[in-house]
């Protein structure tokens, strides 16, 4: 049975950079969660952490009331499927598919085989070809076969639809979909395709720079974000009514994005020449994550 | 059920090496190069190897392997250090065949060997804790297994001639003179070195972080 998986003031501090600085985070049982964040933003050495692949320089993550460091126990539960380095000699680089399946199923200890090789042929994935030959999309498929059939109750995947086409990444998410109905584990799951995966994600993590700059439900995250939009003489008047986090200009027209419900952006702006309308995620994905914030 | 891929991969690993030692050894008996005796010398040294391209490989691939689906490093070190005493215990069978085979069996020579080829398990633990911890990983790791196959090739030639050489009767017994001291030595040294790089190999590893 899952438990809860908590982060608690995690930082992990390489020579002069804080890949993760600070961290409080909590991952509910039963929940699809998105980890967005740039490239370099701490979502590989944040999973690392959470499944104790890396050391942290401070703080604890508990599963439950456990340690997860050095605790067999808890990481059982456990799986990080991470992104297969093609530069590397060590690890599965050094195996055949079939063999790297079979370290799976020795090490992960709820392994379903019956479920991997069903998973293999849908993939199309040659079990005697070498992980270090596959192609950047397979190596990607490999690592969604090891999430999948680990079955633990905690699943994370870094960065699984990198490479695939767009057959492969809409075959992914169907899959995660009817997994996550049959069996109600959690997954997080970076990506970097943020469209593709919105109707996927029930909760969004968004790190940027190593810290947590939000964490909530999907549908209520892009819903407190409105886009108005108008001649720019009345957006500048409207605009010190809002929490602005993104102007664009164009011309004589400006758009502000702004950090408020649908209703209440409505409301405010009654009596204003101006369009209200909501974002997507992508778009308020950028404007939080830009270099200039 | 997590060690068990790690023992297949030993079995693996010294399994394609051993077919290769198997047939040049028949290769080198049928053609008349050595005698069996010398054979068995040449092996024998030839088997030090494993001890080092072995322990170093099986650790390099499988530390970052268990590390990353979930195993602790706790766990991971038992099982490498039980793989070692395992791998030790194949070398000992074989060599002590392969002895009493050739018709001689020198237990000074027996002892003697089997303790080198645990000490040497140390060293390839220890140099894969540092490749494995290091920046230039796939450069250390190149090198050291030349040169372990270079210093096996020439301990393979210099037991083969010193064969010829000091035992020119293909007897064994000439280690059978060995002082029990000398013995004795020998096998402090081994496992002082097999203590200490183990050691070394323990503390890196546990301080270990996928890359």
């Amino acid at each position: 049975m899952s438990a809860e998986l908590k982060a608690i003031n995690i930082t992990k501090q390489y020579k002069d950079t804080k890949a993760l600085d600070n961290i409080t985070l909590s991952i509910t049982p039963g929940k699809i969660y998105g980890l967005l964040g740039r490239n370099g933003a701490g979502k590989t050495t944040l999973l690392s952490a959470l499944t104790a692949q890396i050391r942290i320089t401070s703080g604890e993550v508990l599963y439950g009331e456990e340690k997860v460091w050095e605790n067999e126990n808890a990481l059982k539960d456990l799986c990080f499927s991470r992104e297969i380095n093609p530069v590397t000699f060590m690890g599965p680089n050094t195996l055949k598919v079939k063999d790297y399946l079979e370290a799976a199923s020795s090490y992960l200890p709820h392994w379903d085989k019956e479920y991997a090789d069903r998973l293999i042929k849908e993939f199309n994935l040659d079990p005697k070809k070498k992980v270090s030959k596959l192609s950047k999309g397979m190596m990607s498929m490999l690592t969604i076969v090891i999430a999948m059939a680990s079955m633990a109750p905690i699943t994370m995947l870094d960065e699984p639809v990198a490479g695939l086409d767009v057959v492969a990444r809409e075959l992914f998410y169907k899959i995660l979909l009817e997994d996550y109905t049959k069996t109600n584990r959690t997954f997080i799951v970076s990506t970097h395709i943020i469209e593709e995966a919105v109707d996927a994600i029930e909760e969004v993590i968004i790190l940027n720079k190593g810290k947590i700059i939000c964490q909530e439900n999907t549908v209520d995250f892009i819903g407190s974000y409105q886009l108005i939009s108008g001649k720019d003489s009345v957006i500048d008047e409207i605009s010190s009514k809002f929490e602005v986090i993104h102007t664009d200009t164009s011309g004589r027209s400006k758009s502000i994005c702004v950090h408020t419900d649908y209703d209440s952006a409505e409301k405010l702006c009654q009596g204003y020449n101006v369009d209200v309308s909501p974002l997507s995620l992508q778009k308020i994905f950028v404007y939080l994550t830009e270099d200039n914030k | 059920m997590k060690n068990t891929f790690y023992f297949r991969q030993i079995l693996k690993n010294m399994g394609v090496g051993f077919l290769t030692l198997i047939a040049l050894t028949v290769m080198w008996y049928m053609m008349d190069i050595f005698s069996i005796k010398e054979i068995t010398y040449i092996l024998m040294s030839f088997f030090l190897l494993f001890s080092l391209i072995t322990t170093n490989s099986l650790i390099s691939i499988c530390t970052p392997l268990s590390i990353s689906m979930g195993s602790s490093r706790k766990n991971f070190i038992k099982t490498e250090i039980l793989s070692s005493l395992a791998i030790t215990l194949i070398i000992a069978a074989i060599s002590a065949i392969s002895m009493i085979l050739s018709k001689q069996f020198s237990l000074n020579l027996f002892i003697m060997y089997i303790s080198v080829f645990f000490g040497l398990t140390g060293i390839g633990e220890f140099v894969s804790s540092i490749i494995l911890t290091s920046n230039h990983g796939k450069l250390i790791f190149t090198i050291f297994n030349v040169c372990a196959g270079l210093f096996s090739g020439i301990a393979a030639g210099l037991i083969g001639s010193f064969g010829r050489i000091l035992d020119p009767e293909n007897n064994f017994n000439l280690f059978n003179s060995i002082s029990f001291k000398t013995v004795a030595l020998v096998i402090l040294i081994s496992l002082v070195l097999k203590l200490l790089f183990t050691l070394l190999f323990i503390i890196r590893i546990r301080k270990y972080e996928y890359k």
